[in-house]
This record gives structure tokens, sequence and C-alpha cells, in this order.
């Protein structure tokens, strides 16, 4: 018996022209996990939200289909009970959190249910031990880290015997050791017998767990693959990310120019801990440099420091101090919504310091154009899609008269054909300037950066990737999966 | 053995969200009663309620209070021309709102899951404390969320100017309304899918029955209102 059938003949939100999904129809047996994957945009949030209950429950729109769970009409379930059923995690798993303790929150579906205090004292127990992480139970959720607030959501899922888990870009905030604990939750949990659902760009780490895959593009079906059909082939065909590293290879073949900056013992520190010490590098002009390091390591720390954010005096021919580090250097955050500002593209693009000119107007234009916001420009950039906002944060930082550029995971949670842009963009910005790139994407790496930092616990060592060096940043990512 | 230890004191040695609620009433009006006295003894005990809950919260808040005390006390000993006595003002404000910002504390560090079972106690519709406690969740947020906003600003060269309050005002609030609304759709799917709208009977993870310590902390504030207007 199928746990779950799906049967949408269309779906519309509410106020929409178009229609979001159609002709989707499939079967999801007891225990498999499924992936549906596909560009932003292709429909299978809305999917998801369709399978979960909660289309039509928090977003409103016209379902002309069906979605039977258990045998039964996914709208024929009384309210709220779908949560002992069905449990779910969002994409960022601090913006779900409702409380601000551990145990809390994971107690949360227990007591809307109904379940008698010692029985929920019990369970939430069982799930925080199942997840390994019993020691976290009494902390704050903004203590921990991304991989810990993700463990503590789907301990949440786990109070009540949940049949299907439904996982929302599960890798997006991860780290790559985030997201190799990722996958080891998810054996886990298909080796419990609970079906799973994960709505991902990002495959690798679900190569040898999917038990069907289902490729999306403009609201419905285009693929299926059963277990171990995808190969690197078949994602290069469909523009999806990569299932496995073995087969990328190096893109930049820009030979970089004389040594133009140098960084000598940079120490970074949070609080009194000492995460990086004594760590040098030069950099070259158009160099694009990947910095990429373990879980913990420091990697945005030392993007803060570089950038004059953090560090007091420091050995950097950029900028000694802070101060003068701000002034020659631009980082991009990791999220950039803190850097956004202005009512409209357009204004956002304009405020980057410079005198307002004819020649300034024609290369904000220029860029807005290149960055594909033209029609947007307008727009409040706060209201722009995810890859919109990294686009425009990065036209920011081109169009910024710093000498040097640091880029923090400006792919975070990018399908690859955005990804792609982005990596085009720097390709083609960041000539003349150079640019540090931190990130966990080997995808983008091995597009534009011909230099890599890799920092491990016991040091670091600049990998040139235009020679065989980009076999040992494949191994490195071949190894931290395994 | 710490385990064990936390666990007794959620059980068994905080007050009830309900009973912070009516000590921070109470001790509206009993701040600004003009007796040393029960000012002294309203003081103190906000001091100790925040100690119930943290350590480090009362020492921190107990040594700003003696930083403005004794700021208050050199004022008043320096001349007192408009300056110095507007300073001076401020500083006897600060420290008489001082029992109320003890409390508040308290009640901000109070477990949401207390505060959102007791609102439903009271019977009250679920939309308003689920309002509630969520403001309450990203109070603690929001000094993480304005100094990422700071970062931000520095490194786009703009900075915060009392000369230019409604640009400092934008360039401030424009991101962290943007993020608040953002989180906040997550964050409504995530409740609903834990099953927030269960109309049946709800339980609570944590017992939150009235206690002793309720009942004399609620006569204590109630006895000591009753002498502050008698004296009055």
């Amino acid at each position: 018996m199928d746990i779950m059938k799906v049967n949408i003949e269309r779906f519309t939100y509410q106020g929409a022209e178009k229609s979001s999904l159609h002709a989707i129809h499939f079967a999801i047996a007891p225990g498999k996990l499924v992936v549906l994957t596909g560009n932003s945009g292709c429909g299978k949030t809305t999917l998801t939200r369709v399978m979960n209950g909660l289309i039509p429950d928090q977003y409103e729109g016209t379902l002309d289909g069906k979605v039977t769970l258990l045998d039964q009409n996914l709208h024929d379930f009384k309210t709220g009970t779908l949560a002992k059923v069905i449990g779910n995690v969002f994409q960022n798993p601090s913006d779900q959190f409702f409380t601000r303790k551990a145990e809390d929150e994971v107690a949360l579906v227990g007591e809307n249910l109904g379940m008698p205090q010692a029985e929920l004292r019990k369970r939430v127990k069982k799930a925080f031990e199942y997840m390994s992480i019993a020691h976290l139970m009494d902390k704050n959720l903004n203590e921990l880290s991304g991989g810990e607030k993700q463990r503590v959501a789907i301990a949440s899922t786990l109070v009540y015997d949940t049949k299907i888990i439904f996982f929302d870009e599960p890798s997006a905030s991860l780290d790559q050791e985030g997201i190799r604990d990722l996958q080891g939750i998810l054996k886990l949990l298909k080796a419990s017998g609970r079906t799973i659902i994960i709505a991902e760009h990002r495959l690798y780490f679900l190569e040898d767990l999917y038990d069907k895959l289902y490729v999306m593009k403009d609201g419905t079906f285009i693929k299926e693959f059963d277990a171990g059909e995808l190969k690197s082939s078949d994602c290069k065909d469909l523009g999806l990310r990569a299932i496995d590293f073995s087969a990328l290879v190096p893109h930049n073949t820009t030979k970089t120019g004389e040594r133009v900056f140098s960084a000598k013992d940079v120490h970074v520190s949070v609080g009194k801990k000492e995460l990086i010490s004594n760590l040098s590098f030069d950099l070259h002009s158009d160099e694009i440099m990947g910095i990429v390091g373990t879980n913990g390591i420091g990697k945005s720390s030392l993007g803060r420091v570089l950038c004059g954010l953090a560090g007091k005096k420091q050995d950097i021919s950029w900028g000694k101090t802070q101060r003068e580090r701000l002034k020659n250097s631009y980082y991009m955050m990791q999220d950039v919504d803190y850097q956004l500002f202005f009512d409209t593209v357009e204004n956002e693009a304009l405020a980057n310091g410079k005198k307002i000119s004819d020649a300034y107007l024609a290369e904000v234009s220029w860029i807005i154009k290149h960055i594909d916001l033209w029609n947007k420009r307008s727009e409040h950039p706060q209201n722009l899609s995810g890859g919109q906002k990294q686009r425009l944060a990065l036209a920011n930082a081109f169009l910024s008269e710093k000498q040097i550029l640091i880029l923090d995971e400006p792919t975070s949670g990018l399908d690859y054909m955005h990804m792609d842009k982005i990596a085009e963009l720097i390709f083609e910005l960041a000539k003349g300037r150079p640019t540090l790139i931190i990130t966990h994407d080997i995808e983008l790496l091995l597009k534009v950066c011909q230099t890599v930092l890799l920092i491990k616990q016991d040091g670091y060592e600049k990998l040139d990737l235009q020679t065989a060096e980009y076999h040992k940043l494949i191994s490195y990512f071949e190894q931290m999966m395994k | 053995m710490s385990r064990s230890f936390s666990r007794r004191k959620d059980q068994e040695g905080y007050l009830h969200p309900l009973t912070l609620f009516a000590l921070t009433i109470l001790f509206t009006f009993l701040v600004f009663t003009r007796n040393p006295w029960l000012y002294g003894i309203t003081c103190a005990a906000s001091f100790l309620i925040l100690l119930s809950r943290s350590a480090r919260t009362c020492i921190k808040n107990l040594v700003f209070y003696a930083g403005i005390f004794g700021v208050a006390v050199l004022l008043a000993h320096i001349s007192s021309g408009f300056t110095t006595g507007a300073f001076l003002g401020l500083a006897i404000l600060i420290l008489q709102l001082f029992p109320i910002m003890n409390i508040g504390r308290a009640l901000v560090m109070t477990s949401s899951t207390k505060i959102f079972t007791a609102m439903r106690q009271l019977h009250l519709p679920i939309s308003l404390s689920v309002g509630l406690v969520t403001a309450l969740r990203f109070l603690d947020e929001i000094l993480l969320r304005l100094k990422e906003i700071k970062a931000g600003m520095k490194i786009r060269g703009f900075h915060a100017s009392l000369l230019h309050p409604v640009r400092t005002f934008e360039l401030y609030f424009v991101p962290l309304v943007y993020k608040c609304l953002h989180v906040s759709e997550t964050l409504v799917s995530s409740i609903i899918a834990k099953g927030i709208e269960y109309e049946g009977e709800k339980t609570s993870y944590y017992d939150m029955r009235f206690k002793f310590a309720d009942g004399i902390s609620l006569f204590a504030g109630v006895a000591l209102l009753g002498v502050a207007l008698w004296t009055s």
C-alpha cells in the first residue's frame, strides 16, 4: 500500500494568473526517500506545501486534484492532527523555531496536540537521544550551530511516531561537515522506516540514499530516476547540481598577474578563543582565490578580519588597522539582507559612494542590466528572490571602488543555473581586482577560482587549481563526505 | 548531575509567568512611592526574582544599578546647574524604574512555552498568545540582527548619525523589518505544521500549577501596595 498518493491536475496560488503546478501524478511507498529537484521557481516547494497540508491552510489557492495520506484525503484530517503523521524541517532551522530553548521547541508539537505531560517528557528525551543531542536539551537555540539547530528541528518531528518527514532544502545553510552529518541522519531516519521527501538543489549527498528522484520544471515533472540511475551526464543535460565530484574540472584558465597584496601571520579569534594563527598568503592581480575549511575553523571570522570588521592590528598590506582595511576592501556578507538598505534596486546600486554623473549612471545601468534586474529596477531590493538579492549585492561589491573584494558564500542555497550566473558575474566583474571567495560550493570554486586557500585544523595550504593540485581539492571534499 | 538540577529548578523553583505579569503591574505603582523603605524592599525583591532566573544577569543588572546610583550621588553633590539637574533627573528615573526592568527581564527569560501555556490558561485568543510569545522570542535576536546591520552599514560606508535621524532610522529598520517579515512566514508555517490550530485539549511540558512561592510573592506585592497607599 502506498503511504501517499498525489494527483494534481492544477494548482494556482490565490491572485496568481499562472498555475504553479500541473499534471503531477505519483505515489510514494512507505519507507522510501524521494527527492524533488529542479531550478528555483520550478514548483518543488509548492508541491511539498500541497503534500504537507500547508496549502491551503497557510497558502491559499485553487487546487484541482487530491492528495491522500494513508488512504485518507489530506484535507479530511482534523485541523492540526496532521502533525502526528507528518513532520517538517524548513530551509533555515533558525527561522522555524517558536521558542528559545531546545527542549521547549521539541515539546511544542506534543503540547499542541495534548500529549500527557509524563509521556511528552519521555518522548522529548528520547527524540534528543535518537538525534544524539541529549546534551543540547536545555540550551538556548541561538547558541547552537547550523547543524545542531537542524538536529533539533528534526528531533521535533520525532515526538510522535511520524510516518513522513518533509525537508525543504536542508543543505542550504549547512557547510560541508553539516551536510555530511545530515546525510548520516537521513540514513538513520530511512533505516527506521520513515518516508522522507526532500526538495533540494544539491544532490551529491543524496546519491546513495534516494529511491526516486523527480526533476521538475515549470510546475511539473520532466524526468524521473530510480535509485542510482542519475548520472553526471544527466545532471549536465538537465542543468542540475553535480551528483558526484569526480567529473568536475577547473574552468578558469586566466593567468594571474603580479603580486599586489599580502597578508602575514594573520590571527583570527572569537572571544578569547584563537581560531586561526599565523596565516600568510599573497594575492596577485586578477586572482580569484577560494577559501575553504572545516566547520568552525573560522572562515567567516577570517573574512571579517580581512575586511576590517574585526581583528584590530594585522600585518595585512591593504590595511594594518581595521579602519584602513574597511576603506580598501569590500565584504559581501553571507546573509545579504543586512547589506540592502534602499527602496529600489536602482537606488541601492547608486548608493555606492560615488558622485552621480552621466558616466556613473551609465555604469549602474549597465551593471543592473548585466545582473538581469533591469525589469526589477523599481522594486524593493528586500522583495527580490534569494538569487536576485545575491546578484544585487554582488553588483554593489563591484560598483564600490574597493581594491579587494571578499565574498562570503555568494551561492548558498542557489540552484545550478543561478550558481552559474553568479560564477559568470564574478568571473567577468572581478577583472583587475583580487577577489576572495569563502565557500563550500565546490562547483563554484572550480568554475571561477584559480587558487584555493585550504585551511585545516593542523595548518593550511594554497592550491593552484590550474595545475593537478585541483585533485587535492576534490579529494578534500570527497573525504569530507566520508 | 547538573542536568537533574536544572530540571528540578524548572519544575519547582521559578515563579509562574502570570505571577510575573501581576508583579510587573504591582511594581509599576510601587516604584513611584515616596517611601524609601518601600522602594528599597521592592528593589531588593526584584533583584531576588531576577537572581532566581539567572545569577549572571542579576549581577550584571546589579553592577549597572550601582553605576547609575554612583552617578546620581555624584551629580547630587556637584553644582546644580540645568544640565547636571537634567542628568540627575534622568538617573533617578532609571533607578526608580529598575525594579520593573528586573521583573521584565525575568519575564523575557522565562521559557516561551511557559508563557504560551500561561496565556492559554487565561483563555486568551491564540493569535494574541502567538504574537506575544513571538515578540518575546525576537527580543533576544534583535540585538544580534542590529549588530549585523551595523556591520553591513560599515562595509558600505554608511554611518548612523543623530543629525540625520530619518536616514539612520531607514538604514537600521528597513533591513530589520524585512528580516522579521521573512522569518515570520517560515515561523507561521512551522507552528501550523506543529499543530497549533488543533482544537482539542492541550497540555504542557512543564508543571504550570501555582505554587507556594507564587502565593507568597503576590501576597507580598499586594501588602506592599497596601502599605504604600496607607502611608501616602
